[in-house]
């Protein structure tokens, strides 16, 4: 008898089979031992459940929550020696979501390397920046500029905006990450996240 | 998680054989009688397929197969209207006993088959497939999904809170019991397709920390919850096809009519097959509009007679054998799926209020936990397609755009106009030559003057299309000709007690819309024809 294919025994030992699919492969299996433990083998060999993370859990990518009219962009500031690509000590500028319909917005700006992800502006137990305070280009656009850090090749950055009248105790950063997660989630706050790829020296 | 399969439905050799032979039996005598011209035995064999209920449509899929005959070869033949091999799997499932009836006969040796035979060996194939969608499309979805009381409870309140539109607090369970199976499916479905194992553990991290995320959605497309919610609408009902159709409010048929696929070349002979006295595809969407909300079960007889036209329509194929079992189901599953997933994207655009119905479920943890598995597994044929991760903060659903409005019916007020247009028809003898017209959308017979003035000359200019066409009156007249005759039945039967011109001027002028031409005799003929129509083989 034809032995199973591989796919359709990994997608019943991850349960993404649909009912139908999962009795015909039942049936078929009645007749293949060999196939089910193949089966039993595959079941053992998949991701075991991992706990989830605490503190700052951030998508990999992407615009998330409050739908901004504009979405971050991110572009290198031209090194003066004309090379190109970023390297560690490169500038990134950074040009902010637009903010219409935020009430009194805030930034803050995360950043992470190979390990968590940590919260870069503010400072950590500082409360975040007002927008406001930052003044707009020539474009009307307001930016900011990160520096791309030493020892990291793939670097990503999250920028978040959320309304300054977001009740948290800004000292306690445990309750700033699961406050401002929350408004995220809420569609309260936008974030954006974006990945960096630093050349080494 | 429910990762263990349902119990095996197995029998043992002697008993496939037995049923093999009852239906080879059934077959050739249906076939026999089908080419005589009677396919009442014919019907009765497709009884698992959900069209047979309606004698009409079965009659016409068992009428196509006898016109359009399978071009199964020899050994195929042999297969399921030969005598089958002493010895086979058993206790075995019924596919792999099926199977190994075409395996045994493989090299047999091809040879002229007569007509009969290959209609028989259709009844034989379309019986068999739809007794297996019947069980494998619509009751394996009806077993009991397991339930665990603590999980249960704490999807449960999970859902409460997404659908009232907290989609925070309940983040520690997200992470906890529904990424698990997630995760799993994503990391075995970029197996199954060969990603190389030092990617995976790249991609498998990326999609455990976007999972969160991409289940409240990101700024386009579906949101993953809403999404896992209509997977989950699937398993509450007979066969997810069923079960999505009874979620379909009058929004979503408006929505499912209108629908680019339903108008697709496939779909279009279907919809022909399912409504055969219709002018156009107007009246046939108009009807399906109509009819739909009150018919959750139209839906399974639409894609069930779908099929059994492909099925007839690729055996037929006289370029490429495509009578195999394995060829025939894949049809089946092609088409089941396409509609599967183009419903469940249709849904996730207009069923919002019936997304609660997922509350009263049991077994609510295990039915989630399934949806977002499919939905991992999705998420993995994605990057394999494209060969990259995807954009996480889109939805992997296809988006159901908001197709184009179709023509509205007449308004109440031309109705008047529509009657007298009626029965300007029959006064001038027409009334056959209408009554063909508003249902099949051709001429009674060609040529004709008197038609061809009525509908150029004295129709009024308001009953037809922008364009100048005719499908919005034909679809109207099809769908309340009896409405309108009931109305008109009083001035008929008036005519038809006259009897001389000016009584049936008399009789008449009461109804009428000066928009549309009074003739200026009226005569015998007319009293005649009112007088036709009121007789027991008449319309009214």
């Amino acid at each position: 008898m034809k032995r199973i294919d591989e796919g359709l025994l990994l997608a019943a030992a991850a349960g993404a089979l649909d009912p139908g699919r999962a009795q015909a492969l039942a049936d078929q299996l009645a007749q293949r031992p060999a196939d089910a433990a193949r089966l039993r083998r595959l079941r053992s060999e998949l991701e075991p459940d991992t706990p989830s993370s605490r503190g700052w859990t951030l998508p990999p990518s992407g615009s998330w929550g409050f739908r901004t009219a504009r979405p971050l962009r991110a572009a290198p500031v031209l090194h003066m020696d004309g090379s190109r690509g970023l390297r560690a000590g490169s500038r990134v500028r950074l040009s902010l979501p637009a903010t219409t319909g935020l009430a009194d917005p805030h930034l803050l700006v995360l950043w992470r390397g190979g390990g968590p992800w940590q919260c870069m502006i503010p400072r950590p137990g500082a409360p975040p920046i007002a927008v406001s305070q930052i003044p707009a280009g020539a474009d009307g656009e307001q930016h900011i500029e990160v520096v791309m850090q030493a020892a990291a090749p793939r670097q990503q950055w999250a920028v978040v905006l959320i309304s300054g009248a977001l009740a948290v105790d800004w000292s306690d950063e445990g309750a700033v990450s699961s406050a401002v997660l929350a408004a995220v989630a809420q569609g309260e706050a936008s974030l954006d996240v974006v990945t960096l790829t630093v050349e080494p020296d | 998680m429910p990762t263990s399969l349902p119990r095996a439905q197995t029998q043992t050799w002697d008993a496939f054989c037995q049923a093999q032979d009852a239906r080879r039996s059934q077959s050739i005598a249906a076939a026999e009688a089908l080419c005589a011209g009677d396919p009442g035995l014919a019907c009765q064999l497709l009884a698992p397929w959900r069209f047979s209920r309606d004698d009409a449509a079965c009659r016409r899929v068992v009428e196509g197969l006898e016109a359009s005959p399978p071009q199964a070869p020899a050994a195929h033949v042999a297969a399921t209207l030969g005598t089958p091999p002493g010895d086979g799997p058993g206790p075995a499932g019924s596919a792999d006993q099926r199977q190994h009836l075409f395996t045994a006969t493989a090299t047999t040796p091809d040879g002229a088959v007569d007509h009969t035979t290959r209609v028989a060996w259709g009844l034989e194939s379309l019986a068999w497939n739809g007794a297996r969608i019947d069980r494998e499309e619509r009751s394996a979805w009806t077993q009991p999904v397991p339930t665990d009381e603590k999980r249960d409870a704490q999807v449960h309140a999970l859902w409460s809170r997404f659908l009232e539109g907290d989609f925070w607090s309940g983040q520690d369970t997200v992470q906890k019991l529904l990424m698990p199976p997630a995760k799993r499916a994503f990391a075995a479905g970029l197996r199954a397709r060969g990603v190389p194992g030092a990617m995976r553990g790249q991609y498998i991290s990326e999609y455990a920390e976007a999972f969160f995320w991409t289940f409240l959605g990101g700024r386009e497309g579906t949101p993953g919850w809403k999404d896992a919610a209509i997977r989950i609408l699937e398993g509450t009902g007979d066969g997810p096809v069923d079960a999505l159709g009874s979620h379909l409010d009058d929004e979503g048929w408006s929505w499912l009519v209108r629908c680019p696929t339903f108008s697709s070349p496939s779909w279009r002979a279907t919809r022909r097959w399912a409504l055969p006295r219709h002018p156009n595809a107007l009246a046939e969407t108009w009807r399906i509009q109509r009819d739909g909300p009150a018919r959750p079960d139209l839906l399974e007889h639409l894609l069930d007679g779908q099929v059994a036209l492909r099925l007839v329509a690729s055996w037929a194929d006289t370029d490429d054998t495509r009578t195999g079992p394995d060829r025939s189901w894949n049809v089946v599953l092609r088409h089941r799926s396409r509609t599967r997933g183009r419903l469940r994207a249709l849904l996730l655009e207009t069923a919002s209020d019936r997304l609660l119905h997922l509350l009263t479920l049991p077994g609510l943890h295990a039915r989630t936990a399934q949806a977002v598995a499919a939905q991992g597994w999705a998420r993995a044929c994605e990057v394999v397609h494209h060969h990259q991760l995807p954009a996480w903060d889109s939805s992997p659903t296809p988006t159901c755009e908001q197709p184009p409005r179709t023509i509205d019916d007449l308004p109440a007020v031309q109705l008047p106009l529509v009657r007298t247009w009626m029965l300007l028809a029959l006064l001038r003898d027409r009334w056959a030559a209408l009554e063909h017209w508003s249902h099949t959308g051709s001429w009674l017979k060609r040529p004709d003057s008197g038609w061809g003035r009525l509908l150029h000359d004295a129709l009024p200019r308001i009953l037809r299309d922008r364009d100048g066409g005719y499908d919005r009156l034909q679809a109207h007249l099809c769908l309340h000709w009896d409405d309108h005759v009931r109305t008109l039945e009083p001035v008929i039967s008036a005519i038809a007690t006259c009897r001389k011109g000016p009584e049936v001027r008399a009789a008449v002028e009461p109804y009428w819309e000066p928009e549309v031409p009074l003739p200026s005799r009226m005569g015998k003929s007319a009293i005649q024809a009112a007088t036709r129509l009121l007789a027991p083989n008449g319309s009214p």
